[in-house]
């Protein structure tokens, strides 16, 4: 009787873990675009500035903490950490393109640890990184956000 | 959609004059008729052409193509077709840094139609339409994006065999790719979703008479 019911606890992890590593995770035929406007405190537009676009993917989503994952995501990793470049052009606009995904989180930062600040969800916040976040209640990404200041030019 | 449909017109234009020149050799001509069936098998070499997402993302490598046919009617055939191939990500600002490699599937039909300048060799215009579907395979995922396409073709064939069993054959396609279901950002929409290609082809391809 035992037996069975390991078996049985067995048989349902096991399913949980297939259904879980083949859960589809990008959306076909379909791509999303981050945006946004950088300036620095005084409301003046940065042109070309070096930007960064990350994500968050799996294999450290639980394992590592906001810092670590912000600082593993290092140029020289580029492409194994799913990274990309990009510049403001001449407004302080800056664009990233990227197959749709449904369960992550992208990130724009730069490799000189410039510290931003924007609205996000009617609070202010001041972070090293710009978040893009899946929003649960709308099911949608924030694709655009205006009004990003650099504190530390 | 109006290019493939101005296409398709002029090459039903091009198509009919060669009918009427067939019919006026047709009673000169050894040959009188073209397979009832074949299948052949071809190598391929397909870049996309222009300044488009296709064309600037994607490092193409030659890829196959599986192919069979059936003789409808005189000189006129029907074609089916599957092609895979294969292209290194060389530009990730699209398709982010999430895959190294795209697979390429194409698929589709063909009219075609036989025009012999003798007895072992000739000249065949396609006119086809297909699909095509890009899988980017990730860490136990994929992303893939569909597009169809509308195709003009012109192929050299060689009857290797006395019996005109078996072919050599050779050719090129021009193609124009199009699609609506993918999704983009209204700025980046043209850029993404419409390509042209060339299609460099040889092959062999075995044939039965009835």
């Amino acid at each position: 009787m035992k037996s069975k019911k390991v078996f049985g606890l067995l048989l349902i992890l096991t399913i949980f873990i297939y259904a879980f590593t083949c859960e589809e995770v990008y959306e076909d035929n379909s791509f999303i675009t981050f945006q946004g406007k950088i300036t620095d405190e005084f409301n003046q537009n940065i042109s070309g500035l070096d930007l960064i676009f990350g994500q968050e993917i799996s294999d450290y989503w639980y394992s590592r903490s906001e810092q670590d994952r912000f600082e593993y995501d290092s140029l020289e990793n580029a492409l194994s950490r799913r990274i990309s470049l990009g510049k403001t052009d001449g407004s302080g606009n800056f664009k990233f393109l990227h197959p749709e995904k449904k369960i992550t989180r992208f990130f724009v930062y730069t490799d000189t640890n410039k510290l931003f600040r924007y609205l996000e969800r009617g609070t202010l916040v001041e972070r090293n990184y710009i978040s893009f976040e899946w929003d649960q209640e709308t099911g949608q990404y924030a694709k655009t956000i205006k009004n990003i200041q650099i504190v530390n030019p | 959609m109006k290019t493939p449909a101005i296409i398709f017109l002029l090459l039903a234009c091009f198509f009919t004059q060669f009918i009427q020149a067939q019919g006026m050799r047709y009673e000169h001509s050894d040959r009188d008729e073209i397979s009832i069936f074949s299948w052949g098998v071809q190598t391929q070499y397909a870049p996309f052409l222009g300044d488009n997402f296709l064309s600037g993302h994607y490092d193409h490598r030659p890829g196959y193509i599986l192919e069979t046919r059936f003789g409808l009617k005189d000189f006129v055939g029907f074609g089916a077709y599957l092609g895979k191939s294969r292209a290194e990500i060389k530009e990730p600002t699209i398709l982010g840094n999430d895959f190294l490699a795209g697979k390429f599937r194409d698929s589709g039909f063909f009219l075609y139609y036989q025009y012999f300048f003798m007895e072992r060799f000739g000249i065949e215009p396609q006119l086809g339409y297909g699909f095509l579907s890009i899988k980017h395979e990730g860490q136990g995922d994929s992303f893939k994006l569909n597009y169809q396409n509308a195709f003009v073709g012109l192929n050299g064939n060689f009857y290797i065999t006395a019996k005109r069993d078996l072919v050599l054959f050779g050719g090129v396609r021009y193609a124009r790719y199009f699609t609506n279901s993918i999704s983009i950002h209204e700025d980046d929409l043209a850029f993404v979703r419409t390509s042209q290609r060339l299609i460099l082809q040889a092959g062999f391809r075995w044939e039965i008479f009835r």
